[in-house]
């Protein structure tokens, strides 16, 4: 319970820093907001007006103070470019983002455990060695070009789905969800060949250690000492992994949601970076950064549950 | 006789030239019998246990020969068979205590292990025994030991839940791999006492490989000497302690330490 | 006795792929077979031919040339990114290791949640302070990659500064700056070189994805992955326009990484 506690609250303050982080640097190195909402219409006393209503002349501090507890209830700030709440803009998308990144996850852990253990059993045959080659080269491939052909392939040749043809979760679940598919399989290609590869080499590591000799001396077959006894063993460092991958997924969602043609929190982000519309970035970039420290946090729950040296 | 092993050779072909580990073993155990194999690093007496354990699988080498346990040829038999007598008639601890339990498994589970695999008992049933033999091994308040986990233990207390788990079917045969290697010596004392009581109250046969003529010594009725994958000599103890053959064994004896247990 | 050796396939295929690639980016900066900007309406899609052997794209400006251009580019970008993250993440790394203490707690801290952050999220907030643009990319991406740089050569002046050859110099009467880069230093080269392969690898990856979201390499420059996303719009009807700049970014990200495992394979 200490642990969790202690974790906890570095967590808390590990996600005030990182907001403190990017409230700063947006306060500082951009320039004027006032100047910038203003443009060319801007006189001083229209500018010191603004300023003041927009709380710029308070202190730096006392303005992340208000800014981060605004954030947390509810009041993310205004956009400059549509003048309206940023909570509205991020709310109805963030839906989208978390589908594709949650069903993604869920593709990877699908489909690599069961591959990594299998490669690892069947270690120097012929399946294991194509599977290496394999893993080698989909690793290689960015999502952004393995969208690009599932589009090609799947899209245009064999009409499974229409590119382009985005229906929102508002509109229809299933059809929101079945296009959704393969954006994710182009997010999890790469990801669960890495997965297999790093799966693989744990178990083979596992499989040198002294215990498991002591498993077999007991009488246990192959599959009682690879679930009984390695698995749990090698799936420590991917467990480590498996968290990276989620923030990382999170994030290269901006990426594969521009491939697809989804509406989600990438497109407003990316719209926002060239239209400079900071209270927008600044929101969806803390959102995510709140999001992977919340991941890593989990994942240091999960280590403890799985190792009991973490105790 | 309970085991026979006969012209055993192991082979290993990991390398360009193939490398023989193991020439003409041969070794018989009867009930009850303590017989310990010594020599150095390197002599081949880990191999000829691991192979009388069943462990030796490896694709890369090559074994020949013929280990009879119940008239029934270990080398040779159907993995299944050998499987139902591993655990259940012949165990082995090992010389790391540290390594050799599973770190991510509690105590308990890996002690009644054995009786997952190859008897029906129940939960409750199975917790009884694991009780019983945790007593046996002379652990103290074994009900919140079940509950631990390796890295909570101390390394002799990790070798005695070893010596647990691989006698809770009360097996024929116990091989141990220098078991006490990675020990302190007052540990060691406890260690070699606690697999003399269980051979006499069990009728457990023991094969004890060791690089300790003391040790050997004190717990058993035989021994064979191996050196570079050859048996030199072997016999009574006391014969081979009072009239050693071969220079090599006159050596390993001159080499023992005062130090008598 | 000689132990059974299989031939080093990662390191001979990843230093061909690499080799190759890098020699196809050297080739553009004196010779490409078309002007790559030069736009010619009369070969708008024209499919492959031996005069276009990747065909041309929507404005009949020659792929092949593109691609070199593109590559060189893309290639450019990761040399200065990898730059950047080794030589902050050298200096952050051997101080903080070496000395150790206080400071040490704190920029790790940092560090780890830095880390903790994908790449490419931190290289978006830093394009949208700086703006879009090459350079901006070079510099964001290659703040990014600091911190795991940083990690391993802590890693490896921990290790190294408790070792003998250290406390010899040191009773020699090196000084710290001495002992740190020019005895430990070179001893972290092996463990360095694999991880800078694997930062190519990254910051090709990293490069492209941004240049396809448009906030790369900027027009006209060349570059793999706005060609790719330009690519999209034609994809049915000119699948080449897209297939050639993925696969030369998959074999340069196939090159690094090979070429990263063979050379910890090799230190082995």
């Amino acid at each position: 319970m200490r642990y969790i506690g202690k974790k906890f609250v570095t967590m808390l303050i590990t996600i005030l820093l990182v907001s403190f982080f990017v409230f700063v640097a947006f306060a500082v190195i951009p320039g004027d907001p006032a100047l910038s909402k203003l443009g060319t219409e801007a006189t001083y006393e229209k500018l010191e007006a603004l300023r003041e209503e927009m709380g710029l002349n308070e202190p730096l501090l006392k303005r992340y103070g208000t800014w981060i507890v605004g954030f947390f209830t509810g009041d993310m700030g205004t956009s400059y470019s549509y003048d309206m709440p940023v909570k509205d803009m991020i709310l109805d998308k963030l839906p989208i983002t978390i589908t594709l990144t949650v069903m993604s996850f869920l593709m990877i852990v699908a489909v690599s455990i069961p591959l990594g253990i299998y490669t690892a059993k069947h270690q120097g045959k012929a399946a294991d060695k194509t599977i290496f080659v394999l893993n080698q080269i989909v690793m290689a491939i960015p999502p952004f070009f393995s969208g690009i052909l599932i589009t090609l392939l799947f899209g245009l040749v064999f009409k499974l789905f229409t590119p382009g043809g985005f229906v929102s979760y508002t509109k229809s679940i299933p059809d929101f969800l079945a296009y959704m598919v393969f954006p994710c399989i182009a997010v999890a290609l790469p990801k669960i060949a890495m997965t297999v590869k790093l799966l693989r080499t744990s178990l083979v590591d596992e499989s040198k250690k002294d215990y498991v000799r002591t498993a077999y001396s007991k009488g246990n077959d192959k599959n009682g000492v690879f679930f009984g006894h390695m698995l749990k063993n090698a799936m420590i460092p991917v467990i480590t992994f498996l968290g990276m991958i989620l923030a990382d997924i999170a994030a290269g969602s901006i990426i594969i949601e521009q491939v697809f043609n989804i509406p989600g929190l990438g497109r407003i982000l990316l719209t926002s970076i060239s239209n400079r519309d900071y209270p927008v970035v600044q929101a969806i970039i803390v959102w995510l950064g709140i999001f992977v420290i919340v991941i890593n946090f989990c994942v240091d729950l999960l280590y403890k549950v799985v190792d009991p040296r973490m105790r | 006789m309970l085991l026979e092993v006969k012209d055993l050779n192991i082979e290993f072909h990991d390398h360009l030239t193939p490398e023989t580990v193991v020439y003409d073993f041969n070794l018989s155990l009867k009930e009850g019998e303590i017989v310990g194999i010594v020599g150095e690093s390197g002599s081949g007496k880990t191999m000829s246990a691991l192979a009388i354990a069943g462990l030796l699988n490896r694709k890369d080498m090559k074994k020949s020969g013929e280990i009879l346990f119940d008239g029934k040829d270990l080398l040779t038999c159907k993995r299944s068979e050998l499987r139902s007598y591993q655990g259940n008639d012949i165990s082995m601890i090992f010389q790391e205590p540290m390594t050799s339990l599973n770190p991510v498994k509690k105590i308990g589970a890996q002690v009644e292990e054995s009786l997952k695999i190859h008897t029906n008992l129940t939960k409750e049933e199975r917790y009884q025994k694991a009780i019983s033999i945790l007593n046996d091994v002379e652990i103290k308040d074994p009900e919140s030991v079940y509950h631990k986990y390796p890295h909570q233990l101390s390394g002799g207390m990790r070798q005695r839940v070893m010596i647990a788990s691989a006698m809770i079917l009360e097996p024929k045969i116990l091989i141990a791999d220098e078991p006490t290697t990675a020990l302190d010596v007052t540990i060691q004392a406890q260690i070699i006492k606690l697999l003399k009581k269980l051979n006499k109250q069990k009728k457990t046969s023991i094969l004890f490989i060791s690089h300790d003529l003391s040790l050997v010594r004190t717990l058993c009725h035989r021994a064979i000497v191996m050196k570079q994958g050859y048996i030199l000599e072997e016999g009574n103890i006391e014969e081979i302690f009072e009239h050693p053959k071969e220079a090599y064994t006159k050596q390993l004896i001159e080499a023992i330490p005062a130090l008598e247990l | 006795m000689t132990i059974k050796k299989k031939p080093n396939y990662n390191f001979i295929i990843g230093s061909i792929l690499t080799g190759l690639i890098v020699a196809l980016a050297l080739v553009s900066l004196v010779y490409t077979p078309y002007d790559p900007d030069a736009m010619d309406a009369a070969n708008k899609f024209a499919g492959i031919s031996l005069k276009h052997p990747m065909g041309c794209d929507n404005f009949g400006r020659d792929i092949f040339s593109r691609v070199m251009e593109g590559t060189k580019n893309t290639l450019f970008v990761a040399l200065g990114t990898v730059a950047i993250g080794t030589v902050f993440g050298i200096l952050l790394g051997a101080f903080t290791g070496y000395f150790g203490g206080i400071l040490d707690e704190i920029l790790m801290r940092i560090n780890d949640a830095i880390f903790a952050f994908p790449s490419i999220l931190l290289a978006l907030v830093i394009v949208s302070l700086l703006g879009s643009g090459k350079y901006n990319v070079m510099i964001a991406l290659g703040i990014a990659f600091i911190p795991s740089f940083a990690r391993i050569v802590r890693a490896e002046f921990l290790k190294n500064r408790e070792l003998d050859y250290v406390k010899s110099a040191r009773l020699m009467g090196a000084g710290s700056l001495r002992i740190m880069f020019v005895h430990i230093l070179p001893n972290t080269f092996s463990v360095l070189a694999s991880s800078v392969m694997i930062g190519f690898n990254n910051a090709v990856l990293a490069e492209a994805g941004m240049s396809f979201l448009g906030i790369g390499v900027q027009p006209p420059d060349a570059s793999l992955g706005r060609m790719l996303s330009e690519a999209q719009t034609y994809l049915f009807s000119t699948p080449s326009y897209a297939f050639f700049p993925g696969l030369v970014i998959i074999l340069m990200v196939l090159g690094f990484s090979l070429l990263s495992e063979g050379i910890s394979q090799k230190s082995v």
